[in-house]
């Protein structure tokens, strides 16, 4: 029984990965046209992606935004978190619904909302009306991670810390921070993943020079889909990702998800 | 409560509690606690869980403030003063030391904070591992130490700070039974010459009776009995005293006679009975009338010799129970059953059914009120 | 844990959540609003200058045919990948809830893997798979199930498929908690009471992991009926969903307000769906209750007749 439930979790494991692995396989043809399996293994067009300032810019676009967001996202949720865990209100409800939202509400609705109000407020078409909107889209996932910590995190060593003739910022800083730190650098990365991913949100808010790598790919699909070039820069924007993951998953006690939920 | 206002007139009072109130939403969980301790006493308040002791340590040391009442240390009113300044040291039950910080900084952190100069924090921390003698572990992570260990570092950390006031928070139940008694003779070892003022809370008796000096019991937010060790034990205030410190069988009485030198009763179920001289107690007072278990002999039905001062019932041997210590016998005597403890190896004898004599010295009869408020 | 009833610490708090709330006030809740409002509006100008409020866009959308049938298509496949969901999952549940250190983490990368990824990157990959030329139908072909390449793409499996690979995480993860937080003791009781493996996981295990199996449909389903790009691939221009259509009204027909009440009928209908879904789980309950008590009362009546 254990036997087939391990096989079944490899083949499922291959389907949830197959997408990717195309991506990955078919970037390395020799052919001009995608095709996977590949025909020959080249790093061609990964140089290549080089040479397209299309592309390169919209790399570093994502890569600036998802960095940016993310460090807000959880320089905003740090202190919610702190206020949800320490104080017993009814209010944390209506402020942890608040915060969380973002992440339950279809992204064509939200990111909808932004260019609507973003417009009239002048952020309309700008990088700082793209990065609210994936502030907005990545604080939840921040504060969920950060939750997790802090919960997690024993409130006596702080009040050890206060009898010992520390004050209630020196005990958090030099107590509770490094005990929560993984949390912190998981909501950042979960943060990052999810604003250098996003399609929706940055639909809406980009314009024909603001475009996220996401954005150009979902564009250039309609027109060149078997195009080797943008395999590879799409391949590229699976191994981002896959980094980040594999770094954060260093950092977190998983199974804290498991036995928090 | 007499007894304690007496004691903090007479001793030089260090600590002093005055009418703690304190209510979570319509819970009362503190209802007018004081008490006072000396300089290098040592208190434990000891009660059941939720009866509000844990509850008064945080007001101490300022991480609850009291709707009223007041604490004094040295004479100073502390209830303004945030639990950084208070100069407090605390042994927590769960020892919260920091796991990120070596043994070393662990202790060292309360003298960072009082921003001494290294060699004076490097000489302070060795000699405070010294004192728990854990000299080696000072480069280590606490997860690499045991329990015990870990709780020896505790109680370093919160003297190295030199502290005016010690707090021990149930310093014993995470260990394991055989470790708690090592550990209650070697807290006990430790104290003892620091002479700092200390104030322990736990659930557990016999460790109230080892360590401290004065025994507060607590009930729902309220001292019932503050007093030595010996006091408490041989002469409760009120049922619940007598009944969670120690053991006690207990009898529904009424009061028949009251003289200078013994009162006397009527026991339901069992008879005349005598206990010493109580003042305050009147005729046909209903009263709880209780004998400790190991204070009863049990004798064989034909002794002759009936001393004075003395309570004899016949009774019937129900069970017997061997613990290795001492043996637990249950008997019936007249309408009631009464548990008598016999230490010596004489019991051997005995089988159910046999007929016995309970004996008991009349100071051994306690009186309480019938009611427990 | 504070208890909030003092003045300071209330200022505590209120001094922890002023900024974060004010910025997303301004920036998350001040556009929802405004998007409920313009929804009851008439577009003058492309971003609906003036404003007369009116029920109109919502009365013309509900009776329109065209709207209602790509508000069915997204309900029926989103309840479709649900259920697919909630069969193919599970045993990955059990997997992950008994799995431990660096085989789990793995599971987890796995696992989070699709849904991290962009979501152009893992329809693109689908693109590769199943296009006319791609893998899939090479390996058919060449195994013999098929003569020639096949269709895969374009049709509501694809977008089945797809929605499934990205959304599974969920599911899986919300089952497997459930699953964690059953009692080991539970199953050898039951074993010890002579239940056979099989037994003891359907009558002990499986009840107690369905509050995992209702958050991550939950998840699942709300996330299914926003999905924009997976559809939008792989269904191809036939197979619309309602995300796809709240975006042409927007970008491509300027017209916001009815893209916006668009959008608000999709969250209506979305988190109706859940409503109903709930409903229909409160309703077994209270009948369970209520036969319950009902056989309680007989066993009763039968007792008291007999005495």
């Amino acid at each position: 029984m254990r036997v087939i439930s391990r096989i079944y979790t490899v083949l499922f494991a291959v389907f949830l990965l197959a997408p990717i692995i195309a991506i990955a396989g078919g970037s390395l043809t020799t052919t001009n046209y995608v095709t996977f399996p590949p025909k020959g293994l080249t790093l061609h067009w990964y140089l290549q992606i080089f040479q397209q300032r299309e592309s390169i810019g919209a790399l570093g676009l994502s890569l600036a935004v998802g960095v940016a967001a993310a460090t807000l996202a959880t320089i905003l949720a740090l202190p919610v978190g702190i206020a949800l865990t320490r104080f017993k209100t009814r209010l944390n409800s209506v402020v942890y619904l608040v915060i969380m939202t973002p992440a339950m509400l279809p992204s064509v609705f939200l990111g909808l909302a932004f260019l609507v109000l973003y417009s009239p407020m002048g952020l309309g078409a700008t990088p700082l009306g793209l990065l609210a909107g994936h502030v907005m889209i990545a604080t939840p996932f921040a504060l969920s991670l950060i939750l997790v910590g802090l919960s997690a995190f024993d409130g006596t060593l702080e009040n050890a810390a206060r009898s010992l003739g520390a004050s209630p910022s020196r005990a958090f800083l030099l107590i509770t921070l490094p005990q929560i730190s993984w949390s912190l650098a998981a909501g950042w990365a979960f943060a990052f993943m999810i604003s250098f991913g996003s399609l929706e949100i940055s639909l809406f808010l980009s314009t024909s020079t603001l475009v996220t790598l996401p954005v150009q790919i979902f564009m250039a699909l309609e027109w060149s889909p078997l195009d080797p070039a943008l395999t590879a820069i799409s391949s590229g924007l699976a191994i981002i990702t896959l980094v980040v993951l594999v770094v954060a998953a260093r950092f977190v006690n998983l199974e804290r998800f498991l036995k928090r939920a | 409560m007499t007894d304690q206002r007496a004691a903090a007139s007479s001793a030089v009072a260090h600590l002093t509690v005055e009418g703690l109130e304190l209510s979570f939403g319509s819970h009362r969980v503190l209802n007018d606690v004081s008490f006072s301790i000396a300089e290098g006493e040592r208190l434990c308040l000891l009660g059941p869980s939720g009866c509000g002791k844990t509850t008064t340590l945080q007001v101490i040391a300022g991480f609850l403030q009291a709707r009223a009442g007041s604490v004094h240390v040295a004479g100073q009113a502390i209830d303004r003063l945030p639990p950084e300044k208070r100069n407090i040291g605390i042994m927590f039950q769960n020892y919260a030391l920091f796991p990120h910080l070596s043994i070393f900084e662990n202790i060292a952190f309360g003298l960072r904070m009082r921003r001494l100069p290294s060699a004076e924090i490097a000489q302070r921390v060795n000699e405070a591992l010294r004192l728990v003698r854990l000299a080696h572990a000072a480069q280590k992570q606490p997860r690499q130490l045991s329990g015990g260990e870990q709780q020896r570092i505790a109680f370093a950390r919160a003297v190295a700070i030199h502290p005016s006031l010690l707090l021990l928070d149930e310093p014993f139940s995470n260990l394991d039974a055989r470790l708690r008694i090592e550990m209650r003779d070697e807290l006990l070892h430790l104290l003892k010459p620091l002479r700092i003022a200390t104030l322990m809370v736990t659930h557990d008796q016999e460790e109230a009776m080892a360590i401290a000096d004065r025994v507060a019991v607590m009930r729902a937010g309220r001292i019932e009995q503050i007093g030595t060790p010996q006091s408490v034990y041989s002469t409760p205030a009120n049922l619940f005293v007598a009944q969670f410190v120690g053991e006690s069988n207990v009898l529904e009485g009424t009061v028949v006679a009251g003289t200078v030198t013994e009162t006397r009763l009527e026991a339901e179920g069992l008879g005349p009975l005598s206990a010493r001289a109580y003042a305050g107690l009147r005729q046909k007072d209903q009263v709880k009338v209780l004998v400790r278990p190991e204070r009863i002999s049990l004798l064989p039905a034909g002794a002759a010799s009936r001393e004075p001062g003395w309570n004899y019932v016949p009774a019937t041997l129900e069970e017997i129970v061997f613990l290795g210590h001492r043996t637990e016998c249950r008997v019936v005597a007249g309408a009631r059953k009464l548990m008598a403890w016999q230490t010596g190896g004489d019991m051997q004898a005995l089988r159910p059914g046999d007929q016995l004599v309970a004996a008991w010295r009349h100071d051994d009869t306690l009186v309480v009120p019938k009611d427990v408020p | 844990m504070i208890q909030a009833g003092s003045a300071r610490a209330r200022l505590q708090w209120l001094l922890l959540i002023a900024v974060p709330l004010l910025v997303f006030g301004v920036f998350y809740c001040a556009p929802i609003v405004n998007l409920l409002r313009l929804s009851f509006a008439i577009a003058d100008s492309p971003t609906g200058g003036s404003y007369l409020p009116r029920f109109d866009l919502y009365t013309k959308l509900l009776g329109d045919e065209y709207f209602l049938e790509i508000v069915w298509r997204t309900v029926r496949l989103s309840v479709l990948t649900t259920l697919a969901c909630a069969i193919f999952c599970y045993p990955v549940s059990l997997v992950v809830a008994q799995s431990r250190g660096w085989a789990q983490t793995c599971l987890f990368i796995v696992l989070l893997m699709p849904l991290m990824t962009s979501v152009t990157v893992t329809t693109y990959g689908w693109l590769i798979l199943l296009g006319q030329a791609g893998f899939i139908n090479a390996v058919l072909i060449g195994v013999g199930i098929l003569d020639r390449p096949q269709r895969l793409l374009q049709n509501e499996t694809a977008i089945v498929v797809g929605l499934m690979q990205v959304l599974s995480v969920f599911m899986v993860l919300s089952v497997a908690a459930a699953l964690q937080s059953v009692d080991p003791n539970h199953v050898r009781a039951a074993r010890s009471l002579g239940a056979s493996p099989w037994s003891a996981f359907w009558r002990i295990v499986f009840p107690q992991s369905l509050p995992g199996l209702r958050t991550g449909s939950l998840l699942v389903f709300s996330l299914s009926m926003s999905a924009y790009a997976t559809p939008g691939v792989l269904g191809g221009p036939r197979l619309k969903f309602v995300s796809f259509l709240i975006y042409q009204q927007a970008m491509q027909l300027l017209d916001w307000p009815r893209a916006a009440s668009m959008a608000v009928l999709l969250l209506i209908v979305t988190t109706g769906m859940l409503g109903l879904a709930s409903a229909y789980g409160q309703l077994k309950a209270w009948r369970q209750q209520r036969a319950q008590s009902a056989g309680l009362a007989m066993t009763a009546t039968s007792q008291a007749g007999a005495a």
